[in-house]
């Protein structure tokens, strides 16, 4: 073994670290667990939003505020893994948008996106025989699947989406979903809170641009909303004066 | 004693407010009563009756079974023969092809399905497919035959010319019943031989060739020749030889009279020269495209 100095013994240590530090674990934008209001609508400049996000190989759901997503987002929204929902991996070419939600305002965008969660955590692990009780099994009794491909994943969190619409009464929700078929039967929906509508063809390449895009536009919008509102409210104002 | 009971009491309740005081919040999370997956439906949307994915299907969308049983197949069909596929033209073939060619789909994705399903009866399936796989194979044998001929064909430059000769020679000594059938061999020659395609319409001006120069003047020198056999008066008047493409190509576009006026009407004026090499091209694509619009005006 070549002799090595002290200082160089070091060195090789300090790179390590900082090799460790740099590691990149997903879209800093993403990065931590829960976004405050105030971090999303004034330091991200990001709508009241959240982002469904389909794992093409597991068919996982991932929920962000963020047109992004980060392993601190994976590991607070799959806690118990096992050989059926195993922790998904945070490629970016596994996760194909779903879903995006456009809620009234930054509440809404946030009790949906914390129901969501509080609902996975419900599935995963306080309830989780109810919840197996729930899923298409296969002919040994496991939950149904292909290759590792678990359909009812992705149907749960739309029917969990639907559950915390109707739950937190979230009126002048839009949903945007990349298929529309995914939406199910209208009967699952309270119609008058909930406008459904697809997302625009994309090339999968350019998803972050497309979110991107959407994220923009439900910034805009949200701005001319308040406008209006403040509008209304002078004149209110002035009227009563 | 009581301020620390009264203390613990307080942040007990504040405590149990923060986890289910919310209007946002489920609260206790062994209560909620957890809703089915929602089934994604295809009744969100409308599909085109006539899908291409149709094609998959022996009716298309009027199809009633997914995988037909061996019985529902047609199997009293045989191949086409060597001898049909031969009278064919290249556009029934290729039609032909293509027919055959979506009917194995059809029989793959049925034997696909078969296979997914564990049903092992498929033999039948597998039968049609081998002759419809024999009917590519003839398809593709006569278009070699097809490619080979007219490639053999390019390199008997001798025997070529010696069976223009013969033909010239016939052509001219051809009776007055006789010059229908002869003039519609030499539309197959012209087009066999130079590559002058009988139809205006299917010209490809791009593609003028030395060929098809020599073909021009070869057509146009055997009609006058005739011509001038048939009227023996005219031979005074019209002198030959012709001057180039400028006088041959209306041999090709109109009838002998016509042409042959209009050869001497343009005599008269001056027009007919004798183009440099390098203007033949040029002239014989204006001219054609000319008379291509002009036609297409006609009609």
């Amino acid at each position: 073994m070549p002799m090595r100095l002290r200082a160089e013994k070091k060195m090789r240590k300090h790179l390590i670290e900082q090799l460790k530090a740099r590691k990149v674990l997903g879209a800093r934008i993403a990065q931590g667990k829960n976004q405050s209001v105030e971090e999303l609508q004034h330091e991200k400049n990001l709508g009241p939003q959240v982002f469904l996000f389909k794992n093409m190989f597991s068919g996982q759901v991932l929920y962000s505020q963020v047109p992004a997503f980060h392993q601190d987002q994976i590991d607070q929204q799959f806690v118990r893994p096992n050989w059926e929902n195993r922790k998904p991996s945070r490629r970016s070419d596994l996760w194909r948008i779903m879903c995006v939600a456009s809620f009234k305002d930054y509440e809404h965008a946030r009790a949906a996106f914390r129901g969501l969660v509080q609902l996975r955590q419900a599935r995963d692990v306080v309830q989780q025989k109810e919840a197996k009780a729930l899923r298409k099994k296969n002919d040994d009794g496991n939950t149904w699947y292909a290759g590792q491909y678990r359909p009812t994943y992705s149907q749960e969190a739309v029917a969990d989406l639907a559950h915390v619409i109707e739950e937190f009464n979230l009126e002048g929700t839009k949903l945007l979903w990349e298929n529309a078929w995914r939406r199910g039967e209208d009967k699952h929906w309270r119609l008058d809170l909930v406008e459904h509508d697809t997302l625009p063809p994309f090339n999968p390449r350019d998803q972050s641009i497309l979110l991107d895009e959407v994220s923009k536009l439900a910034v805009e919008e949200f701005a001319k909303l308040r406008q209006a509102e403040a509008v209304e409210a002078q004149t209110g104002v002035t009227e009563s004066a | 004693m009581s301020l620390r009971v009264s203390m613990r009491a307080f942040s007990l309740s504040s405590r149990v407010c923060a986890r289910s005081g919310s209007k946002f919040s489920f609260g206790d999370l062994s209560k909620v009563k957890l809703r089915a997956p929602i089934i994604p439906t295809h009744k969100n949307f409308d599909v085109s009756p006539d899908h291409p994915l149709w094609a998959f299907f022996p009716e298309g969308n009027n199809t009633e079974t997914a995988l037909r049983s061996g019985d529902e197949l047609d199997m009293n069909s045989r191949e086409w023969t060597f001898a049909e596929l031969r009278r064919k033209s290249f556009e029934d073939l290729h039609k032909l092809w293509y027919l055959t060619l979506k009917e194995r789909n059809i029989l793959a994705r049925e034997v696909r399905l078969a296979e997914s399903l564990r049903y092992s009866r498929t033999q039948q399936h597998d039968a049609l497919d081998e002759k419809l796989v024999t009917v590519q194979k003839r398809i593709k044998q006569v278009l070699l035959e097809r490619q080979v001929a007219h490639e053999r064909v390019q390199t008997f430059t001798q025997q070529q010319q010696q069976y223009l000769t013969e033909f010239e020679e016939r052509y001219l000594n051809a009776s007055e019943h006789e010059i229908v059938s002869f003039n519609e061999k030499l539309v197959r020659l012209q087009y066999a031989f130079f590559g002058i395609e009988p139809q205006l319409q299917d010209y490809d001006l791009e593609d003028i060739n030395i060929k098809f120069v020599e073909g021009l003047s070869f057509v146009a020198n055997l009609k006058v020749k005739r011509y001038l056999k048939q009227n023996p008066a005219q031979e005074q008047e019209f002198e030959l030889p012709l001057n180039g493409v400028v006088e041959e190509l209306p041999f090709l576009l109109r009838n002998v009279t016509e042409a042959i006026e209009e050869v001497k009407a343009l005599r008269q004026s001056g027009e007919s020269v004798k183009l440099d090499k390098i203007d033949v091209f040029p002239f014989l694509r204006s001219a054609l495209s000319n008379a291509i619009e002009q036609e297409e005006l006609d009609q």
